[in-house]
């Protein structure tokens, strides 16, 4: 038996407890410089990594759709509001958990055993994750749809394509704040009411902060810019404002998370005034990873809307659920399901839907 | 008539062969190297002494004492060598074991099965080299050198990763959830491991000196950084050391030993 016993020069730090050391291990690579956070991917193969690139794709995506829901009835023609609602129906019930933190040491112990050399050295290293700041992801979502115009009598079914494309860059300014500058183009054709047919083009500038030291609560402010135009990019409506958000996840297990959440989306300036609205609204959401390559994923929202002109203001709920499969590190495959329900204080604004489709989304980092 | 024959002669012949098949798959593994005294420990519990090419069967209970190794080679290529003082039971079926106590080195073939626990512990394979460290119920230590392996709580949902090479995995078998992995230096691991340099060469060294190159390759590009610390074998205990300390190498082998190549 031989136990090398570690020469003068040696610092020995008595950490003999391996949680120690592994916090140790954490704590130094939290200082590391390139380290991404907990809700973003990395080109590590490990499989979180992917899976963060694609969620936090899906984010983006979902972010920008809602920014899509910045329209209202008014001279903008009678099919904006049924869009931003459309839109807001149909966020992504994964994209706001995130993924879960690095986990830290398990309950502490050591011990002797008495194979010293059979194993052999152990030198720890540790593995540096290359931050890659630009993420690109498209999607292909087609709906079926209860309830084509949002209405509250005489609603239509029908089929709905809403291909989306998303390009970020986050670069990060210090190790826990980051900066996040972003344009998506989301496309939402019909089959049978194409006069209902429009597209929503969004520019984000923002900030996210993340703060491991309050149960990984992540905070993010955000200018966006929404431009919603008719298939030939005729531009109908254009909004700015500014959506503040925070998100917390729950870690219950490797495989099972929950997260709480709010967005607020206040809106500074519209063309036309009409649709100008401001967005208040409270998430909770579950996810499971049944298998490495399949997951479900549920979302509970409640949003208050309430509209700048005309003193108007909208209750909504919206349950979103899906089941997505991982075909490879670059392409999923999910089957999505969404049901809401409009109030208004004026009840011809009253409605519900129910959305039911699948999709196939892709997205990789650089 | 003729072909009729041919082909019952070709059935029978098959029906023999498939039956010898299965019962060499149960027929447990061999002896094939030996070092100082191990004894196994039968259904009836009486110890007897393993000698080279002696065959054990599932159900048996092989402990090595304070200075004794040993290797055991299954029907399907699967090897395992057992470090000192380690208890290793074989189940029934090829590859299939459970570490009691003490350490143990892997190698399961590429398109092999093995299952091997150890407490809690499951890890399945289809080709990997690796080492695995129990002691008693304080704690389960892995070690991947080459290949990749399944490492699972069973009854725990989602409690289940692979690990690559040069992944370590220190767990607690009281822990209702598996810890991350860390990664260690394969090349110094297999340069002072006993259980790899006291025995004949294993078949498969080359895929660990190519996931050692590997590593050593993403050292210098920067993917790896050196942490400074050490476990020098000994279980959990982490030593950081200074820059300027060298590689210590192996303690070369002392003791009577047996192969059967």
């Amino acid at each position: 038996m031989t136990k090398p016993a570690p020469s003068p020069s040696a610092k020995s730090i008595h950490c003999e407890y391996w949680p120690v050391a592994k916090e140790f291990l954490l704590d130094a690579k939290a200082a590391a410089p390139q380290k991404r956070p907990p809700f973003m991917g990395t080109r590590s193969s490990n499989r979180p990594g992917s899976i963060a690139a694609f969620v936090c794709s899906l984010f983006w995506l979902a972010l920008m759709s809602e920014a899509v829901a910045q329209v209202a009835i008014g001279p903008v023609g009678p099919g904006a509001i049924q869009s931003q609602n459309r839109a807001d129906i149909l966020r992504n019930p994964a994209a706001p958990l995130g993924t879960a933190p690095p986990s830290g040491g398990e309950g502490g112990y050591v011990q002797a055993s008495p194979n010293d050399n059979d194993l052999g050295e152990q030198q720890i290293l540790q593995r540096k994750e290359e931050y890659l700041p630009f993420t690109f992801s498209a999607s292909t979502p087609v709906y079926y749809t209860s309830n084509v115009a949002l209405v509250n009598h005489g609603a239509q079914d029908d089929v709905m394509f809403a291909p989306g494309l998303v390009l970020t860059y986050q670069p990060h300014l210090t190790s826990t704040l980051y900066a996040e500058i972003g344009v998506a183009q989301q496309w939402f054709i019909y089959g049978r009411f194409s006069d209902l047919n429009f597209a929503s083009f969004d520019a984000i500038v923002g900030l996210a902060y993340y703060m491991p030291q309050f149960h990984n609560l992540t905070l993010r402010a955000r200018y966006d810019y929404n431009s919603l135009t008719d298939t030939s990019f005729d531009q109908f409506f254009s909004n700015n404002s500014i959506i503040l958000s925070g998100a917390v996840p729950f870690r219950i297990d490797r495989v099972q998370q929950i997260g709480i959440g709010f967005d607020v989306q206040l809106s500074f300036a519209a063309d036309p005034e009409g649709p100008r609205r401001n967005d208040y609204s409270f998430w909770a959401g579950y996810s499971v990873n049944l298998t490495r390559h399949f997951s479900i994923d549920a979302t509970a929202r409640l949003a208050v809307r309430d509209y700048h002109v005309g003193s108007r203001t909208d209750v909504s709920e919206i349950l979103s659920l899906s089941a997505n499969y991982r075909i490879n590190q670059w392409f999923t495959v999910s089957l999505l399901t969404s049901f809401s329900w409009n109030q208004s204080d004026r009840d011809v604004f009253d409605y519900s839907v129910a959305d039911i489709g699948a999709g196939i989304s892709g997205g990789f980092q650089f | 008539m003729k072909n009729t024959r041919f082909l019952q002669s070709w059935t029978f012949l098959a029906l023999i062969f498939g039956l010898a098949g299965l019962i060499r798959a149960d027929a447990g593994a061999r002896v094939t190297y030996l070092t100082n005294g191990v004894e196994a420990h039968g259904l009836n519990g009486s110890p007897s002494r393993v000698a080279i090419g002696n065959i054990l069967s599932g159900g048996v209970t092989i402990d090595s004492g304070a200075n004794a190794r040993s290797e055991l080679t299954f029907v399907n290529r699967t090897v395992v060598r057992l470090g000192a003082r380690t208890s290793l039971h074989l189940k029934d079926g090829a590859g299939a074991a459970e570490l009691r106590d003490g350490a143990i080195l892997f190698q399961i073939p590429k398109g092999s099965n093995a299952e091997i626990t150890a407490g809690p512990v499951n890890l399945t394979s289809k080709g990997a080299t690796g080492l695995l460290e129990r002691n008693r119920d304080l704690y389960i230590k892995l070690l991947l050198l080459e290949g990749d392996a399944r490492v699972m709580l069973p009854g725990h949902l989602g409690e289940s990763v692979v690990i690559e090479p040069g992944q370590i995995m220190i767990m607690n078998p009281k822990s209702m959830a598996l810890p991350g992995a860390a990664y260690f230096n394969i090349a110094r691991a297999v340069k002072t491991c006993r259980l790899l340099n006291e025995f004949p060469p294993l078949r498969g060294e080359n895929l660990i000196a190519e996931e050692a190159a590997k590593q050593a390759r993403l050292t210098k590009t920067g993917d790896y950084v050196s942490a400074n610390l050490v476990i020098f074998g000994r279980g959990t205990q982490v030593t950081m050391i200074g820059a300027q300390r060298a590689e210590k190498p192996a303690k070369k082998h002392t003791g009577n030993s047996q192969s059967a190549d």
